[in-house]
C-alpha cells in the first residue's frame, strides 16, 4: 500500500482539504470569526488527520482530538459535525490525490468514527459547561438581588447558624450598634442585647432552634460596645432541617429608639409643664386619686398659690420676663418643699402644693409660711429685682371628704378670699363662710358676665299626679308637668343652685336677662317634649318661677308672648310661679301683666302658698290657677309618729278651698310615701319632691317620656267643670284619675 | 415589566427570556427549558427563525468590524446585548483594536450576571443591567461614564432590540436620546424586524413571543428609516440583513444570502 506522499503534494493536499472543509463548516455552523482563521485552524487539524491516515501503524485515536478541536472551533454548531464527516468521506483522499483503496477507505471510516466520538464528547462537555454557567448566572442574579437587599436595607439583618452563632450581619446592623464585622462573627445575637434582656433572648432563640416557632417577634434593648443602647423590634425566623432542628436563624432588627424617645417625650410632656419643668395638673389629679384610693382614712392639705401682681409684670416687662419670673419662682418653691410634698404648676401664675398625711391645718399654714419666706427676696431677672408676692388658699380635710374638684374649688375660693383681703397672705378654707358671704360678694360681681356667657342651665323636677297610686308605689304617678329650676355652672365654684344667686340677681337687676333666658330655655325644651307626643297629648307643662322684679318689667307680657311664639309652645303648657309675698307686693301695674298673661292662656301658680301672710281674699282677685303647697305643710304630713291632725285638717281645708275656687293644688317637697298617701287622701291633685324625682337634666326627662306609655284619653270627673279662666289642656291631666 | 424596574422583577428561570431564546436559536447552551420550549414554538410558527438569528449575528459582526476597522471607532455601547456566548462585540472589536472598549447593556438579570462572569477579567468591557427605555439611566451609569468617553465618537448598537420596544415607549425618543448624548462622528447600528414581506410568518412568530416573552413590534421600512433621522446611513443604506455589506471572508456565508427578504429584518448603520 502506498502511504508515501511527497512533502509538496502533501502540503498542497492539506491546504486544499482545509479550504473545502472550512467552507463546509462555516456555511453550516455558528458564526465565529474569519473564514481565513478557520482555514488556518482546520489546516492544522488536517495535518493531524493526514498523520493518522498515513501512519505506519494505524490508530484512529488522534482523530478524536481533532473532533474535539472542531467542536471547539465551530462552537459545537449542530451541523458542523455532519459537514465534517461528509467532507472527510468525500474529499480527504481525493484532495490528497490518494487512491481510495480498501485500506485507506477503511482508515478514513475509522478516523471519521473517532472524530465523531471526540466531537460528541466535547459537545457534551460544552453543553454541560454552558448549562452550569447559565445556572450560575441565574443564581448570581438572584444573589445580587439578595445582596442588594441585605446590604442596602435600613433594617438590620443577622444570620446565625445551627448553634446560634452569627455568620453574617449586614451594614445596617453593624451601624446600629457601632460594631466592626469581626466583633460579630461567631457570637450570638443575645450577646448584643442589653444585660436585662440578654437571658430572655438567649432562651427564646435556643428554644426556637429546637422547637420553634418559625417566627419570633419581640421588642428589646440592644447594647453596642460604645455604650449605645438601641430599642429594637426583633423578628427572628428559623429555617429548619429535615430533622426539625434549626439550620439558619435569620433575625431582622428594626431600630425603634427614636420612636420610643418621642413616645416617652410625649408622655412626659403630657405630665410636665414645659416652662418650669414642674409636674402639671395631670400629675396632681393622679396623685390625689391615688391618695383617695389608697389612704381614704388619712387627711390631706392643699396650698393653692397665686402670684401677686404677676399680670403687671407680664404686661409691663413682657412675657419673656414673666416666663423667667415663673421659672425662678418654681425654683424657689421647689426649695421650700418638705419631703413628700408635691408642687405642680396649674397654669399661668398658679401653683399648688399637695400635702399628704396632714394632721391639721397647721401643717398647711407652715407650708404657706415657707412659701412666703421663699418669695421674700426679690426675684432677679436680668438686672431687675422684682418683688414677687403670693396669695394662698389653704384647705385641710380628710382625704375621703369630697373629690378633687371639690378640693380645688375650695382652695380656689379661699385663694380668692385671700386676694380680696389684701395680697401677700393666705386664707384658710371655711366651709360655712364660703357658702355665705364671700361667695355672695364675688358672685354678684360675676353675675353680669355669667348671664352674657350663658353659664346658666335649667334642670327640671317632675310634677306627678297623686291619684294614680298603683302597686308600683308612688313614684309611678303620671308626670303631668315639670318645674324649671335654674342652675349656674360656675367655672370656679361648680354648679350653684338658685338660693345662692337669685337674691343677688334680683338685687342687681340681673334677674331680668337671666329670667328671660331661663324662660326661653324652658319653653323651648317643653316644646321639644311636646313633639314627642302625638298632638302634644300627655306632654308635661313647664312651670317657671317669676320674681316680683320681673313682673314689674313693662314688656313682660310681650316678652312671654314672643318667647311662646318663637318656641312654638302653646300658652297652656306654660305655668308661671310667683311666691305669695311677691303676689302681695304686686302693685296695680304688674297685676295687669298677670291678667294679660292669664288671658293669653298662661297658667299662674302661687308658689310656697301658706308660708307668708296668706290673704285668702286675694285668691279671688288674682288670675291664679294653681296653689303650690309649701314644704312646711307637707312636712306636717310626715310619718305616723309625727302625725299632726291639725296640720292635716288645714291642708284638707286648703285643698277644698282651692277646688271650690277651681284651683288645682300641687304639693311640693314630698319625700315619703306616707306623705304622698295622706296628700292623696285630702284630694291634693299633684305633687313634686324627691319621692318622685330630683330635678333632672332635660335629657333624662326626654328619656322618661320616651319610655312612658302613651297617655290614656283625658277623662273629666263628673261634676268637675272646666275652669273659667285658663285653658282646659292642662287641668284635665292634673285631675284625671287613671 | 412596564411598571416594575428590571431589577425588581425577579429572576425567574421558568419564564422565557428573549436573550436566552436568541442564544438557543443560535445553537448555544446558555438557556433553560422554558427558553427552549418557547424558541421551539417560535420555530414552529417561523421555521426560518434560527437562520434569521444567525443572519443577524453575522450582520452584527460585519457592522462591528466595519465600525472598528473602517470607521475607527474604539467605543461601543451594545444595547440589548443578550447572553454573551461567542463572537461577542468585544471579541470582534478588540480583535481589530485591542484598545476597544465595550459596555454591554441588557434588561435580563441572568444575561447580565452571565456577562459579568465572562467579562470579570476584561477591564475593557463592562456590563450594565438596565432598560433601553430609560436612556438617561444608562447614560448616567457608572459603567458608561467610567469606561466610555462620550465626547469622543462612540458606536451605539441597537441590534435586534428596537422591535422589542413598543410604540408607546417612544423608540424614536430613545434613539434621539442616545444620538444627542454622543459626539459628532458617532455611529448607530440597528437591525429591526419588519413585516413588509412575509407578514404572516412574522406575525405568527410575534404572537408566540407575546405569549412567552417580550412582545415584538415589527415596523415598516419607512418607519424604521424615520427612526434613523439625524444619522447619515453608510452604504448600502437600510437593507435586509444579508445584504448589508456581505463579506464571505469574514464571518462566513449568510445562510439567507440567496433570498435576503427571508431574514425579515432590516439593517443599517448611520453616522451622526
Amino acid at each position: 500500500m502506498e502511504k508515501f506522499l511527497s512533502p509538496a503534494a502533501r502540503r498542497r493536499g492539506v491546504a486544499r482539504f482545509a479550504q473545502v472543509w472550512a467552507r463546509a463548516i462555516v456555511g453550516a455552523s455558528y458564526p465565529a470569526t474569519d473564514l481565513v482563521d478557520v482555514e488556518e485552524r482546520l489546516g492544522g487539524l488536517t495535518e493531524r488527520l493526514v498523520d493518522a491516515l498515513l501512519a505506519e501503524a494505524f490508530a484512529e485515536e488522534p482523530a478524536a482530538a481533532v473532533g474535539a478541536a472542531v467542536a471547539e472551533h465551530t462552537f459545537a454548531a449542530a451541523d458542523a459535525l455532519a459537514a465534517t464527516i461528509r467532507v472527510c468521506g468525500a474529499r480527504l483522499l481525493t484532495e490528497l490525490c490518494l487512491d481510495a483503496n480498501e485500506e485507506l477507505t477503511g482508515r478514513v471510516a475509522a478516523l471519521q468514527g473517532a472524530l465523531a466520538q471526540g466531537y460528541t464528547r466535547a459537545l457534551r462537555e460544552r453543553i454541560l459547561a454552558g448549562q452550569d454557567s447559565i445556572h450560575r448566572a441565574a443564581h448570581q442574579a438572584t444573589d445580587a438581588r439578595f445582596q442588594m437587599i441585605f446590604g442596602g436595607a435600613a433594617i438590620g439583618i443577622v444570620f446565625a447558624d445551627a448553634s446560634g452563632r452569627i455568620f453574617d450581619a449586614n451594614d445596617a446592623f453593624l451601624r446600629m450598634l457601632g460594631l466592626a464585622p469581626h466583633r460579630v462573627h461567631g457570637r450570638a445575637l443575645h450577646e448584643f442585647a442589653h444585660p436585662e434582656d440578654a437571658a430572655g433572648l438567649r432562651d427564646a432563640h435556643n428554644a426556637q432552634r429546637v422547637a420553634g416557632p418559625v417566627h419570633l417577634r419581640t421588642e428589646l434593648r440592644l447594647a453596642g460596645p460604645a455604650g449605645v443602647t438601641v430599642r429594637a423590634e426583633l423578628t427572628t425566623s428559623c429555617l429548619r432541617r429535615a430533622d426539625g432542628h434549626g439550620e439558619v436563624q435569620l433575625s431582622m432588627i428594626l431600630d425603634v429608639t427614636e420612636r420610643h424617645r418621642l413616645q416617652s417625650q410625649l408622655r412626659r410632656q403630657a405630665r410636665q409643664d414645659p416652662l418650669t419643668g414642674l409636674p402639671n395638673r395631670t400629675v396632681l389629679v393622679e396623685r390625689v386619686t391615688e391618695l383617695m384610693a389608697a389612704e381614704p382614712d388619712r387627711r390631706l392639705g392643699l396650698c393653692f398659690i397665686d402670684l401677686d401682681g404677676f399680670k403687671a409684670v407680664n404686661d409691663s416687662l413682657g412675657h419673656d420676663v414673666g416666663d423667667r419670673v415663673l421659672i425662678a419662682v418654681a425654683g424657689r418653691l421647689t426649695g421650700a418643699l418638705d419631703a413628700g410634698q408635691l408642687l405642680v404648676r396649674m397654669g399661668g401664675d398658679e401653683f399648688v402644693i399637695l400635702l399628704a398625711g396632714t394632721t391639721g391645718i397647721d401643717d398647711v399654714t407652715a407650708t404657706a409660711r415657707a412659701v412666703l419666706a421663699a418669695l421674700a427676696e426679690p426675684v432677679r431677672v436680668g438686672d431687675q429685682a422684682l418683688s414677687i408676692g403670693a396669695s394662698m388658699g389653704l384647705v385641710e380635710r380628710p382625704v375621703a371628704d369630697g373629690d378633687l374638684a371639690d378640693l380645688l374649688r375650695a382652695a380656689d375660693i379661699t385663694l380668692y378670699q385671700a386676694k380680696d383681703a389684701g395680697r401677700g397672705r393666705w386664707a384658710v378654707f371655711d366651709a360655712e363662710r364660703n357658702a355665705r358671704q364671700v361667695t355672695r360678694h364675688t358672685l354678684s360681681t360675676m353675675l353680669p358676665g355669667a348671664v352674657e356667657q350663658d353659664q346658666f342651665t335649667v334642670v327640671y323636677q317632675p310634677i306627678v299626679t297623686l291619684g294614680g297610686r298603683s302597686g308600683a308605689g308612688w313614684p309611678g304617678g303620671a308626670m303631668v308637668g315639670v318645674e324649671a329650676l335654674v342652675r349656674w355652672r360656675h367655672p370656679r365654684f361648680g354648679v350653684l343652685t338658685p338660693e345662692a344667686f337669685i337674691g343677688l340677681a334680683e338685687e342687681t337687676g340681673q334677674i331680668v336677662p337671666l329670667g328671660r333666658r331661663v324662660l326661653e330655655l324652658a319653653c323651648r325644651q317643653a316644646a321639644e317634649w311636646r313633639e314627642l307626643r302625638p298632638d302634644g297629648a300627655g306632654a308635661p307643662y313647664v312651670s317657671v318661677n317669676l320674681t316680683a322684679r320681673q313682673t314689674r318689667e313693662a314688656d313682660l307680657v310681650d316678652q312671654v308672648a314672643r318667647i311662646l311664639d318663637e318656641t312654638g309652645l302653646p300658652a297652656q303648657m306654660l305655668q308661671l310661679e310667683l311666691t305669695e309675698s311677691e303676689m302681695m307686693s304686686t302693685a296695680d301695674e304688674p297685676m295687669r301683666a298677670l291678667d294679660g298673661l292669664a288671658a293669653m292662656g298662661v297658667r299662674i301658680a302661687i308658689d310656697d302658698f301658706g308660708t307668708g301672710y296668706s290673704n285668702l281674699a286675694y285668691l279671688r282677685r288674682l288670675p291664679v290657677h294653681t296653689l303650690k303647697l309649701a314644704g312646711p305643710f307637707v312636712d306636717d304630713f310626715g310619718s305616723a309618729r309625727r302625725h299632726d291632725p291639725d296640720g292635716e285638717k288645714i291642708v284638707r281645708m286648703l285643698v277644698e278651698l282651692a277646688h271650690s275656687l277651681r284651683l288645682t293644688v300641687t304639693a311640693e317637697g314630698v319625700e315619703t310615701a306616707d306623705q304622698a298617701e295622706r296628700l292623696c287622701q285630702v284630694d291634693c291633685d299633684s305633687a313634686q319632691g324627691y319621692l318622685f324625682a330630683r330635678p333632672l337634666p332635660p335629657g333624662e326627662i326626654t328619656r322618661r317620656l320616651r319610655a312612658a306609655p302613651a297617655p290614656a284619653p283625658v277623662t273629666v270627673l263628673p261634676g268637675t267643670e272646666l275652669p273659667e279662666r285658663g285653658q282646659s289642656v292642662l287641668l284635665p291631666h292634673v285631675l284625671s284619675r287613671k | 415589566m412596564d411598571e416594575v424596574p428590571g431589577w425588581a422583577a425577579g429572576v425567574d428561570v421558568d419564564r422565557p427570556s428573549a436573550a436566552r431564546m436568541y442564544d438557543y436559536a443560535l445553537g448555544g447552551s446558555h438557556n433553560f427549558a422554558a427558553d427552549r420550549e418557547a424558541t421551539q414554538a417560535v420555530i414552529a410558527a417561523f421555521p426560518d427563525g434560527p437562520l434569521v438569528a444567525r443572519s443577524n449575528r453575522l450582520f452584527l459582526h460585519r457592522a462591528v468590524r466595519f465600525l472598528a476597522a473602517e470607521a475607527g471607532i474604539t467605543q461601543f455601547l451594545d444595547l440589548g446585548s443578550g447572553v454573551p456566548t461567542v463572537g461577542n462585540v468585544h471579541e470582534v472589536a478588540q480583535g481589530i483594536n485591542p484598545q476597544a472598549r465595550v459596555v454591554y447593556v441588557d434588561i435580563d438579570p441572568v444575561a447580565v450576571a452571565h456577562s459579568r462572569m465572562l467579562l470579570a477579567d476584561n477591564p475593557q468591557a463592562a456590563v450594565l443591567q438596565a432598560d433601553i427605555r430609560e436612556p438617561a439611566c444608562i447614560l448616567r451609569s457608572s459603567e458608561v461614564t467610567e469606561l466610555l468617553d462620550l465626547s469622543q465618537p462612540t458606536a451605539v448598537l441597537m441590534v435586534t432590540v428596537l422591535h422589542f420596544v413598543a410604540d408607546g415607549d417612544d423608540p424614536a425618543g430613545i434613539i434621539e436620546a442616545f444620538r444627542t448624548a454622543t459626539a459628532p462622528g458617532s455611529y448607530l447600528a440597528i437591525s429591526h424586524v419588519t413585516a413588509d414581506e412575509r407578514a404572516e410568518q412574522v406575525h405568527g412568530a410575534g404572537k408566540v413571543y407575546e405569549s412567552t416573552s417580550t412582545g415584538v413590534t415589527p415596523r415598516t421600512r419607512t418607519v424604521i428609516a424615520g427612526l434613523l433621522a439625524g444619522y447619515d446611513l453608510v452604504e448600502p443604506g437600510l437593507v435586509y440583513l444579508p445584504s448589508w455589506r456581505p463579506d464571505e471572508e469574514h464571518g462566513g456565508l449568510d445562510p439567507l444570502a440567496a433570498d435576503p427578504s427571508r431574514a425579515v429584518a432590516l439593517a443599517g448603520v448611520g453616522r451622526r
